[in-house]
């Protein structure tokens, strides 16, 4: 059982962690299972799918036919170095464009979401909650260190995860 | 006949008390290197008092088996003052936040420290106010969106330091909480200085600002990005501690690389023991990504404590005209009585 304070691997039962004394006696684990699956995992358990980009000049026609052809609710859009700029989702879709449906050849660059809110692959779960609770999304950019997307995960990601982790604490108990 | 103290450790200062921080909270990293430094000071457990306001970093006294206040919301500061002015015996240590310290905590922070009472004040600072659930803190960068920024923050932040060094602190060092060697040295120093040692924590609130310090606690990141302070040594950083920091011909700092014509002489020298704290305000307003942080002992100083004073002239008071007596002092004067 990993100590909360100082993440020592104590053997099930302990009293007091071995590593630092701190009590394990109220430490409940599987009484919070939900927080602690939440906050110990990070996006990286989350596998994140490769990102299908687009840079901003294209033509939003095009974003639209890649999104439908490959199944996906977003694309992310970069520069020509290959940073993330923005981010063009099906709901930029519904609410941007559907009153403009004759400007199919603009650049999907008008109809994007700007400086799109990203999380990086140490990102707790929680974390990844807690940004598209704030802003409503249902899509988060992964990026690097250097703001260059490596991923992209949705709130689908997640509760197909929750699902799975829900599943093995039932087979557990 | 004499009584050998018992010989401390950390598990003698582990609580019982159930641990309520989220799962890899940055604040579990300052509680195990706290926890790790008591015993090292020989000082008898019942003589150190951990006092705390309101926050994520206030539930700290539950978690350490020392006497304890959790106290009132930006309140600690005072109540801590408040104790050590009747035992300034003790070792009391205040945990605050960047909320609790600096927002409606700000002023008795300001006055703690500007007294240089002979206390010791950790700060974790995560740049959110993590207990009520993500809304933007004084620290908060402009533009950050939060719960209750949802355009982006629009307040300047402030920096703890600026604000500490302003308040005429006479020990000033920031750490990081995963950074455990570092962070245990400097709350040991701070532990050992005479007067309010003032200690800012970055701290990683993993749930609801995630990231927010990873350019200076990530490994293979923060030593672009860090620069270690060491008094009486050049400002060096980078992996290869090929880089430093100097002042230029406009007095302000800049980022160099060694070799090519400039050597470690001509870096910047850090001075913690200078009388004038405007090298530890430079130092304390270099901030990523324009320069490496400094980590370390910005300013160490002595001045006259504060607690030290306050109990001098009670004892002078006492010496001249005796213990006194509060019933008489409360019936003396003018008073009234009301029927």
């Amino acid at each position: 059982m990993l100590c909360p304070d100082c993440s020592f691997d104590n053997i099930e039962g302990m009293d007091n962690c071995e590593a630092c004394g701190q009590s394990l006696v109220k430490f409940d684990p599987s009484g919070g299972e939900l927080e602690q699956t939440i906050s110990r995992h990070t996006i990286g358990v989350l596998c994140p799918s490769a990102p299908l980009t687009i840079e901003p000049q294209e033509p939003v026609a095009t974003a639209i036919a890649t999104m439908s052809n490959h199944h996906v609710g977003c694309l992310l859009v970069v520069d020509n170095r290959g940073d993330l700029v923005g981010i063009f989702t099906e709901r930029d879709v519904l609410n941007r464009f559907s009153s403009n449906r004759r400007r199919l050849a603009d650049p999907v660059g008008e109809f994007m979401t700007d400086a799109p809110m990203t999380i990086s692959d140490d990102d707790s779960i929680a974390y990844a909650l807690h940004a598209m609770d704030l802003g409503g999304y249902r899509h988060l950019p992964v990026v690097d260190e250097n703001n260059r997307p490596t991923g992209i995960i949705s709130v689908r990601d997640i509760l197909r995860f929750l699902c799975v982790r829900f599943a093995e604490l039932r087979t557990a108990s | 006949m004499t009584t050998e103290l018992p010989v401390l450790t950390a598990k003698d200062f582990a609580s019982d008390q159930e641990l309520r921080w989220c799962p890899r909270c940055g604040d579990y990293s300052i509680l195990a290197q706290f926890k790790k430094m008591l015993p090292t000071l020989g000082i008898p457990q019942e003589n150190f008092v951990v006092v705390s306001g309101i926050g994520c970093s206030s539930r700290f006294p539950y978690y350490v088996d020392t006497y304890g206040f959790h106290s009132i919301h930006g309140r600690a500061p005072a109540i801590a003052s408040g104790i050590k002015g009747v035992r300034p015996d003790l070792q009391v240590w205040v945990i605050t936040g960047d909320g609790d310290g600096l927002s409606i905590g700000g002023n008795h922070l300001m006055h703690a420290i500007r007294r240089n009472i002979n206390l010791k004040i950790i700060l974790f600072n995560n740049q959110i106010y993590g207990l009520t659930k993500g809304q933007y803190s004084p620290t908060s960068p402009i533009g950050k969106r939060t719960k209750s920024t949802p355009l982006g923050s629009i307040d300047n932040p402030l920096s703890p330091l600026s604000v500490a060094i302003g308040s005429e602190a006479s020990f000033v060092a920031r750490s990081v909480d995963v950074d455990t060697k570092h962070l245990t040295a400097i709350l040991h120093r701070a532990a050992h200085h005479e007067g309010t040692a003032f200690i800012e924590v970055y701290q990683d609130c993993n749930v609801f600002n995630s990231g927010a310090f990873y350019y200076a606690s990530k490994k293979g990141v923060k030593e672009e990005n860090v620069v270690y302070l060491e008094h009486g040594k050049p400002l060096i950083f980078g992996a290869n501690r090929d880089k430093g920091i100097r002042v230029n011909e406009g007095n302000r700092p800049e980022v160099v690389e060694l070799g090519s014509g400039i050597s470690e002489d001509d870096l910047l020298f850090h001075d913690e023991k200078a009388d004038e704290p405007s090298l530890a305000f430079l130092l304390a307003r270099m901030r990523h990504p324009e320069f490496p942080e400094p980590v370390g002992v910005f300013r160490s100083v002595e001045r006259p404590v504060y607690d030290l004073a306050l109990d001098a002239q009670v004892n002078e008071a006492i010496a001249e005209q005796g213990p006194g007596d509060l019933e008489t002092l409360f019936s003396s004067g003018d008073t009234w009585t009301v029927e």
